[in-house]
């Protein structure tokens, strides 16, 4: 295996830079090729996030290996490194495009390896001032290349070979403006580092990578023995070295490179079997037919040329043949097998130069999700006027600024001047009335007040315990304190309820009659219409005698006395007063003669009812009493 | 040797406008080639489409073979210069590219514009350090 060797420098170590521009472009001197070319470039844009690079060599695209942001946190820079292998020698242009946006500037180089194989796993890093980066598990035979991006002036390279310093812009670019780029060697970690000469937070980004020695190519790969191979050949094959025949990049497509000869030893005679032998005039002792002894001689025998097959073996040409025309053979070399390409073990060996057909890159519209956050310029955008960028600050909240901790936090450290110191006024605040309500604190007239000893009264004992017991009445529960006076209890019997005397039978407690009212009753006159129906003269008005009212005591509700033994009691008689008797009817002007003469007939009856001026008159015809008796309105 | 090669104010139609050659001293080692964007007509009040490629090219033998030394393309369109307090803000008021030259003797330089979209007035140094 042979190591990693530095090739060139491209363009110079100066590296290439522009400004304002969307491509950068630079010739490489490739030395020796096939060879291995990285770029390095430095992209300074604010913002950035919209802003992609692409890079060729010699047309042919180059894969990128890791874009890293410096560590400004507006995205105003990045360092992306980009390689190819399988580069020719010769002066191809490395050409970077930016799409997505204007950068304000670039910057870039290019290192040309030879030996290389495959690339490790890049490293990257961003942070304020770092200068150095380490790749580990680097082998002897590899080489390191690292590049840093950074907003100011890079140093030195400290730590291996500076390839590229291109300090484009100082301390003007946004935060990129310089690149450097450098290699280095070693076993394990092998860093990559520059002289620290920042002397701020100066925003870096870096990226290294191991640069692997190139797979050694694979050995002759033997022929397994077929039908053909026992028939024609009886010996393996072998084919040429693959990087033998390929031409080399420089050369011209479809060069063909006869490949060395190929030697094949001479077979041993005892492989040739006995015909071979006695082909050849060969006897060995033991072998074909016992010696003839002396004196007889066997004839000599002359034996014929070798068959060709034998002379094939190259060992000039068969006795007897006429040598012909030799006719190069045209071998061509196979390709090696997809696994092993795409394992990343060298370039192809048996890859020929094809065309180059430059690739087409289109432009990619952003996703207008992204334009709608904010991430990048619209890629049809016109550049506009430049406008100071306002930065609104937020106004501080108030209790920062009452917290009266120097000047307020709206003044923007770096920009603008500090500003007038403003004591706050900072008012005492009145407690709440509810706080001082709650006792917190004395109010403000509030005197001491007398002590006043709480007053702890004994509480005797239940009742169920003390008719329980016979004797003293059992002691305070409380176990503390002195004994207290027993103080018997009084007890009072309680009166029933009415509602529960009522519910049993005997007789009313206390039923007070209501006074006596003698009720005078009137009789009433006949009607007028009634006296003129009977012959004669209205016999005169009779006292009636005094019969005094019976007033019942209300019997008990009904819902009582069903709560009770017994039946309630029969509903009262309707208050008849005045009934008429018999005796009454008969001394009565009305007699069954004088219904016979039809003075009162049962229309007459009907028409006698007491009407409403009877009842005013006090009269009260016999006729009527059957009728109605006295209602309530009569009374 | 070191110094500047004017290019001259001019509308330059759509197509390659070489300027030059200049001879290089053997200890000039770089060369700067920048493109005054304010001027009038020029790329700041021009269109996005309308774009340039200039690029300085080397020649080691007398003119004979251009090797290319550094290139960009200028688009049409304001740009918003780096702002305070890292740059002076404003608009961007030339586009450049630069890059050493590869050492040899008797060397050439010359500068080439190639106009794409529509006619531009140009104006510009190739300066030679």
């Amino acid at each position: 295996m042979v190591a990693v060797a530095f090739d060139a420098v491209g363009p110079s170590s100066a590296g290439a830079n522009a400004s304002a521009s969307t491509t950068l472009s630079w010739t490489h001197a490739v030395g020796t090729g096939p060879a291995l070319v990285v770029a390095g470039i430095q992209c300074d844009a604010s913002p950035d996030a919209g802003v992609t690079l692409a890079v060729t060599c010699g047309g042919t695209s180059m894969t990128s290996l890791g874009r890293v942001e410096t560590t400004l946190s507006s995205g105003s820079g990045f360092l992306q490194v980009f390689y190819l292998s399988g580069v020719a020698a010769g002066s191809p242009t490395v050409a970077v495009t930016a799409s997505g946006g204007t950068p304000a500037d670039m910057s870039g180089g290019s290192v040309s390896f030879t030996g290389a194989g495959a690339l490790g796993t890049a490293v990257t890093g961003n942070a304020d001032n770092a200068v150095s980066i380490t790749v580990t598990g680097v082998a002897a035979t590899s080489m390191v290349i690292g590049a840093e991006a950074a907003g100011d002036s890079i140093g030195a390279a400290s730590t291996g070979t500076a390839r590229v310093a291109d300090n484009f812009k100082g301390a003007t670019g946004n935060a990129t403006g310089n690149l450097a780029i450098a290699t280095n060697t070693g076993t394990g970690s092998v860093t990559v580092a520059w002289t620290n000469t920042f002397t701020g937070g100066t925003p870096c980004a870096l990226l290294a990578v191991e640069i692997e020695a190139a797979v050694a190519a694979a050995g002759p790969l033997p022929a397994q023995p077929g039908p053909t191979w026992l028939r024609r050949f009886h010996h393996r094959q072998q084919l040429p070295p693959p990087a033998a025949v390929v031409a080399a990049a420089g050369g011209p497509a479809g060069t063909v490179v006869f490949p060395p000869g190929i030697t094949h030893p001479a077979r041993h005679r005892a492989a040739l079997g006995i015909r071979g032998a006695l082909a050849a005039g060969i006897l060995a002792t033991g072998i074909g037919p016992p010696p003839v002894p002396a004196p007889h001689q066997p004839p000599a025998i002359t034996h014929p040329a070798p068959h060709r097959a034998q002379w094939r073996t190259g060992q000039g040409a068969p006795p007897g043949v006429v040598p012909q025309k030799r006719y190069p053979v045209t071998v061509y070399a196979r390709a090696a097998h997809r696994a092993q390409w795409r394992g990343g073990a060298g370039a192809s060996p048996a890859a020929l130069p094809q065309p180059f057909r430059p690739v087409t890159v289109y432009r990619r519209a952003q996703h207008p999700a992204a334009w709608r956050t904010g991430q990048g310029v619209p890629p049809a955008a016109r550049p506009q006027p430049h406008l100071p960028p306002v930065l609104p600050h937020p106004v501080p909240h108030r209790a920062q600024w009452r917290g009266g901790a120097g000047t307020a936090i709206a003044a923007v450290a770096g920009t603008g001047a500090p500003q007038p110191f403003k004591p706050v006024t900072v008012y005492s605040r009145k407690p709440h009335g509810a706080s001082w309500r709650a006792g917190q604190g004395a109010p403000p007239g509030a005197r001491p007040q007398p002590f006043r000893p709480a007053t702890v009264f004994s509480r005797a004992a239940h009742r169920a315990q003390w008719r329980v017991i016979t004797g003293a009445p059992p002691p305070a529960g409380q176990p503390t304190g002195a004994p207290q006076p027993f103080r018997p209890v009084t007890v009072y019997s309680r009166r029933p309820h009415a509602a529960i005397w009522r519910a049993v039978t005997g007789r009313v407690p206390n039923p007070q009659p209501p006074p006596f009212k003698p009720v005078t009753v009137y009789r009433r006159a006949r009607h007028a219409a009634s006296w003129q129906a009977i012959a004669g003269h209205v016999p005169a008005a009779v006292r009636q005698p005094r019969i005094p009212a019976t007033v019942f005591s209300r019997a008990a509700h009904r819902v009582l006395w069903r709560a009770g033994a017994g039946s309630p009691a029969p509903p009262p008689p309707p208050f008849t007063i005045g009934h008429l008797t018999a005796a009454d009817a008969a001394r009565g002007a009305l007699t069954g003669a004088g219904a016979a003469t039809g003075a009162l007939t049962a229309g007459g009856a009907g028409k006698g009812q007491v009407s409403a001026g009877d009842k005013a008159a006090g009269a009260m015809t016999g006729g009527t009493a059957p009728l109605g008796g006295v209602t309530a309105t009569d009374v | 040797m070191a110094g500047t090669l004017t290019i001259p104010l001019a509308t330059l139609g759509v197509g390659a406008h070489v300027f030059g050659p200049a001879a290089a001293a053997d200890s000039d080692h770089g060369v700067l080639l920048s493109i005054d964007r304010t001027v009038t007509n020029g790329f700041n009040s021009q269109p996005a489409s309308t774009t340039a490629g200039y690029r300085a090219d080397q020649s080691p033998d007398g003119g004979a073979t251009w090797v290319l030394v550094a290139g960009g393309t200028i688009g049409g369109g304001v740009l918003a210069a780096v702002p305070p307090p890292r740059g002076p803000g404003g608009t961007v008021a030339a586009s450049t590219v630069s890059a050493d030259m590869a050492p040899g003797t008797g060397r050439e330089v010359r500068a080439v514009v190639t106009v794409s979209g529509a006619p531009v007035a140009v104006a510009g140094t190739l300066t030679i350090t």
